[in-house]
């Protein structure tokens, strides 16, 4: 069980891990974005109405 | 009008998967899987455990992340964005959270003053018996022995427990009062380290005498067990509570990740390094209860050790039974009580633990292991070979779990080891027990105090001050005499009803009530791994069914077996006055005006 214990979560972990070094890079990270919006709404209904 | 306030963002993404993992693995990362999973089949367990986490566990933690991405916006918010009907929710996990974090940072305490106490190997002075650090901390340093186990008795607080209170909710509030910007920072130390030092104790854990025996019994697999209900719920509990599923910590990380960045493969990172690292704990701790068991095993288990005090609670066990009701086995034991009641001169139901530990043999309690040993085998107990003994010294032992893991077992087996090697690994297994506490404590505090920010509007560091002077004044009750009984019952409750609740309210908010079509597609849209129909399925029908299965067994075992041996009154205070209290709040915050301009803008 050490063996497929160690397969699945820390091998897992690491195809995870290339895969964010090949895609991502921090997508939307560094990127001066300033998103200062509220969130999107549901179904743009105003929640305080 | 939209808010003008801009959101914080995490700087990078290795600073949000850091806190996310910093926050899901925390202490029962190191005293509650490897128990569990010894209990429930070994290395058998790991396949339950595994399917646990596929459907259930990464499926609610990409619910728990997208919510918080999609919304921008901590628990309350968020679900009220969902839904407007269930904000409610939101504040539950908060609530739920809080109550967590309050006794939470009590543990920390302990670890704060064992720490100091490491120094001087202050848990076993010379000459003190070896079982001496479990005296140590029930009596002299938690004082909870005075209570009488009452858990009215208060009799008063605890100094050393207090001031290490007071030093954690400060060194909470430092990291969290300049928001995620220092937690950022903080996380890049307090995730990683405790990982080296968990790395290091393997090291030394590994070449200790019986490791192996340990590591064994963690990782043998005993199919037999696979199809039993009670082994499939264990491991999807363990799951669900190790993954910080249901504190509101997580949905308010994931509100200050900018809007392009991943949900998915952050999950998938958050839930497999938190696994691994229990799996990776676990032999650690049972390299070191296997050391422990053999080492008693050595001593000829004399009355000092901890078998000699299980096979102590077994024969206490039988005053109460009547001659009728023994089997074959216990005959023997119940002559054995009724010699050594015969020689104290007491009457059989009058005895006392301590003059039944006094009074007997070591060969006795040898022969107490070989028989528990026989009828798990199946065979005559003069069959039972010394290997075997010794591993069941080692189950014997392993069956402590929680704070009695770390606070009493680790400190006995650190006493026995060489020289240095006691300050060296009772120093570095203290410093790593603060470190893996601390980043989960800070995650709940931010989470609540992302929520009434978010709410409220209030001033965040106002906001930070408040919720961390409450939570210490909270926090004092558990520092009281009767501390560790109030915490054994609130943890007990909040963890059975509490969390499971919010999680299975999480699961029919995304999978029922809000499109969960319109969730998965804005998930995909930013992630690097898409999620498909499996997801949805697992979201709709797996995690409910085994949330709902599981809350209706814990209410049929509360009503049926109430929670240890505690007067009704402290588990209604502590156990369904404090979950109501929760919800009743919950709803009272819903229905407060929110402090904020709320109107939304479509992304």
């Amino acid at each position: 069980m050490l063996g497929i214990g160690s397969a699945f979560l820390y091998g897992g972990l690491i195809c995870c891990l290339i895969i964010a070094k090949k895609h991502g890079k921090g997508a939307g990270f560094n990127e001066n974005e300033q998103d200062d919006s509220n969130g999107i709404d549901n179904d743009v209904e105003d929640v305080k109405s | 009008m939209s808010d003008a306030i801009p959101r914080e963002r995490w700087s990078r993404r290795s600073s949000f998967v850091l806190a996310a993992l910093g926050s899901a693995v925390g202490l029962g990362n190191l005293w509650r899987f490897p128990t569990v999973a010894a209990q429930n089949g070994g290395g058998a367990f790991l396949i339950p455990y595994f399917i646990a986490l596929l459907t259930a566990g990464i499926p609610l933690l990409i619910v728990e992340f997208g919510l918080g991405h999609m919304f921008q916006r901590s628990a309350p918010m968020a679900c009220k964005k969902a839904n407007k009907k269930f904000e409610w929710v939101g504040w539950w996990s908060l609530g739920c959270g809080a109550v967590i974090c309050f006794y939470y940072c009590v543990i920390m305490s302990w670890a704060w003053n064992f720490l100091v106490s490491a120094f001087t190997v202050g848990w076993r002075p010379e000459g003190k018996a070896e079982d001496y650090p479990v005296t140590y901390f029930d009596e002299t340093f938690l004082r909870v022995t005075e209570t009488g186990s009452d858990p009215g008795n208060f009799i008063g607080v605890v100094l050393p427990i207090l001031i290490g209170l007071a030093v954690t909710w400060l060194v909470v509030y430092w990291i969290i009062s300049k928001g995620v910007t220092r937690v950022g920072k903080v996380v890049m130390i307090t995730v990683p380290l405790p990982c080296l030092l968990l790395v290091v104790l393997f090291v030394r854990a590994i070449t200790l005498p019986g490791a192996m025996t340990g590591m064994d019994l963690y990782l043998k697999p005993d199919f037999s067990r696979i199809l039993d209900a009670n082994v499939w719920l264990a491991a999807y509990g363990q799951i669900f509570f190790s993954l910080s599923i249901g504190f509101g910590a997580l949905i308010a990380y994931a509100s200050f990740l900018p809007r392009k960045s991943d949900i998915t493969n952050n999950s998938l990172i958050t839930s497999l390094g938190n696994c691994g690292t229990s799996f990776f704990a676990g032999m650690v701790v049972f390299s070191i209860i296997g050391f422990l068991a053999l080492s008693q095993a050595d001593a000829g288990f004399n009355n000092d050790s901890i078998v000699a005090s299980e096979y102590t609670k077994h024969l206490s066990a039988l005053k109460e039974k009547s001659a009728g009701e023994l089997s074959a086995a216990e005959k023997a034991d119940y002559e054995i009580l009724s010699a050594i009641a015969k020689s104290e001169g007491a009457e059989l139901k009058d005895i006392k633990d301590d003059q039944i530990r006094s009074a007997i043999a070591p060969e006795q309690t040898k022969d107490f292991v070989r028989g528990q040993a026989a009828q798990t085998l199946g065979i005559a107990p003069q069959e039972v070979s010394e290997t075997e003994i010794n591993r069941k010294a080692t189950e014997i032992v392993a069956h402590q779990s929680g704070p009695g893991l770390a606070f009493k077992m680790f400190p006995i087996a650190i006493s026995k080891m060489p020289g240095i090697w006691q300050v060296i690994v009772g120093v570095l297994f203290f410093v790593m027990l603060l470190m893996l506490g601390i980043d989960s404590a800070f995650s709940l505090v931010e989470g609540l105090v992302a929520g009434l920010h978010d709410k409220f509007g209030f001033n965040r560091h106002r906001t930070t001050v408040l919720v961390c002077v409450t939570g210490f004044l909270a926090g004092i009750p558990f520092c009281t005499y009767a501390g560790l009984l109030w915490l054994d019952i609130v943890d007990h409750w909040i963890n059975a009803y509490g969390l499971v609740g919010v999680g299975l309210m999480e699961a029919l908010l995304i999978g029922w009530v809000y499109k969960t079509a319109k969730f998965r597609k804005y998930v995909n849209e930013r992630s690097e791994i898409r999620i498909g129909i499996l997801w949805t399925i697992c979201l709709k029908v797996i995690t409910p069914l085994v949330l709902i299965t599981t809350l209706i067994l814990a209410i049929t075992d509360e009503f049926s077996q109430p929670y240890g041996d505690y007067p009704l009154w402290s588990l209604i205070v502590g156990g369904w006055l404090v979950i109501a209290s929760i919800i009743a709040a919950g709803f009272l915050l819903m229905r407060m005006r929110s402090g904020r301009d709320e109107t939304i803008e479509e992304v």
